[in-house]
């Protein structure tokens, strides 16, 4: 008895250990940050700021529970980060998703308080999203760590960061939600302002199926069927088969995407179906 | 809770060819759009068994509903 107590208190002390280390490398990021392919290098606690904009707080500008996320997600309690490293036309969180100034500060307080809310209305899992969550990591895992008890965390992200980003992620997340946007760079720059998109996506997408369990979304968007959709069935044709695939077909245009003629319009439902049958012909695992 | 006012409002927008958006659903929402179709929309039917804890296995894939342009 007496030994299993001391490992017991032995091993919460390395878990002590590992998250204080967890900690310290995200906070490192606040002085040279490269949470993201931006890799803007920003000193945020000295009020510099890169591409997203963001500072050292993190604001949720919403949180509720949801029953529109993949079926095996649900009731699932979303937490609306504002703030995001890519720049897409059609947001449909417009500018709620690009101003990091606006929200409730992410506090351990809010977070516990906000957790215990969603578990009176059956929420399952807690689910990051945005804006992106990946630039607001030190903030939220400072968050959680102060949490008492965390349900299965979710992490809803455009799989833009870098590989430091996902080294935090490990051992944290337990369900990746990956939406995979764009099928060539091409696209990616003209419609949400980032470069080497396909590449950084495709990494990451195979660290993410190591570490956690995976969900692979895809919008589809007018215009972009052989150009974006195609691509990326194709990529997890080849390269993750059995992965799961959500299609989403409910896209609007939405933000600025009346600057951009094809998607001025709500989809054709005809793609949708075009679609599913892609990827029922490429033995894509479509989840609801 | 209070993170703000917007955390209780669901987004719907109707298309003309009368498909639905649904952009923050409730379950609350869930059970207007399925006495709104009769209770024929898989999708739907298979979130609201879902809610009530049941099994959430295979299902069609058919309808738009709360398919918005997250992120």
């Amino acid at each position: 008895m007496h030994s299993r107590g001391f490992f017991l208190v032995g091993c919460a002390m390395m878990v002590e250990v590992g998250e204080r280390e967890r900690l310290a490398r995200a906070e490192r990021h606040l002085r040279s940050c490269t949470l993201c392919e931006h890799r803007c290098r920003v000193d945020r606690l000295m009020g510099e700021r890169g591409p997203c904009h963001a500072g050292p707080t993190a604001r949720v500008f919403r949180h509720r529970v949801e029953y529109g996320e993949e079926v095996e997600l649900v009731p699932s309690h979303l937490f609306y980060l504002s703030g995001c490293d890519l720049r897409c036309a059609f947001c449909i969180a417009e500018a709620n998703a690009f101003n990091p100034q606006i929200g409730t500060e992410l506090t351990p307080d809010f977070l516990d308080r906000a957790i215990a809310w969603g578990r009176g209305r059956g929420a399952r899992n807690l689910q990051w999203v945005g804006g992106e969550p990946t630039i607001h990591l030190p903030a939220i895992l400072a968050a959680m760590a102060g949490c008492g008890d965390l349900p299965p965390i979710v992490w809803k992200s455009d799989f833009y960061g870098t590989p430091a980003a996902f080294s935090l992620l490990d051992g944290v997340v337990d369900v990746y939600v990956a939406d995979f946007k764009f099928g060539n760079d091409a696209c990616a720059a003209r419609i949400a302002k980032v470069d080497r998109y396909v590449a950084t996506v495709a990494r990451n997408l195979a660290v993410a199926a190591e570490q956690g369990d995976l969900i692979i979304r895809h919008l589809l968007i007018p215009g972009h069927f052989d150009c974006c959709y195609r691509p990326v069935v194709e990529h997890l044709a080849r390269e993750l088969p059995g992965v799961k695939f959500s299609i989403r077909d409910g896209y609007l245009p939405r933000w600025q995407a009346w600057h951009y003629g094809e998607l001025a319009h709500p989809l054709d439902p005809a793609i949708a179906t075009q679609a599913r049958k892609l990827a029922a012909d490429r033995g894509l695992n479509v989840v609801p | 809770m209070n993170a703000d006012d917007e955390t209780n409002v669901t987004d719907i927008q109707l298309l003309p060819d009368g498909r639905i958006c649904v952009f923050g659903t409730s379950e609350e929402v869930l059970e207007v759009l399925d006495e709104l179709q009769g209770g024929l929309d898989p999708i739907v039917a298979r979130r609201l068994e879902a809610s009530r804890g049941g099994d959430v296995g295979e299902a069609d894939n058919e309808m738009m509903t709360n398919r918005g342009n997250h992120g």
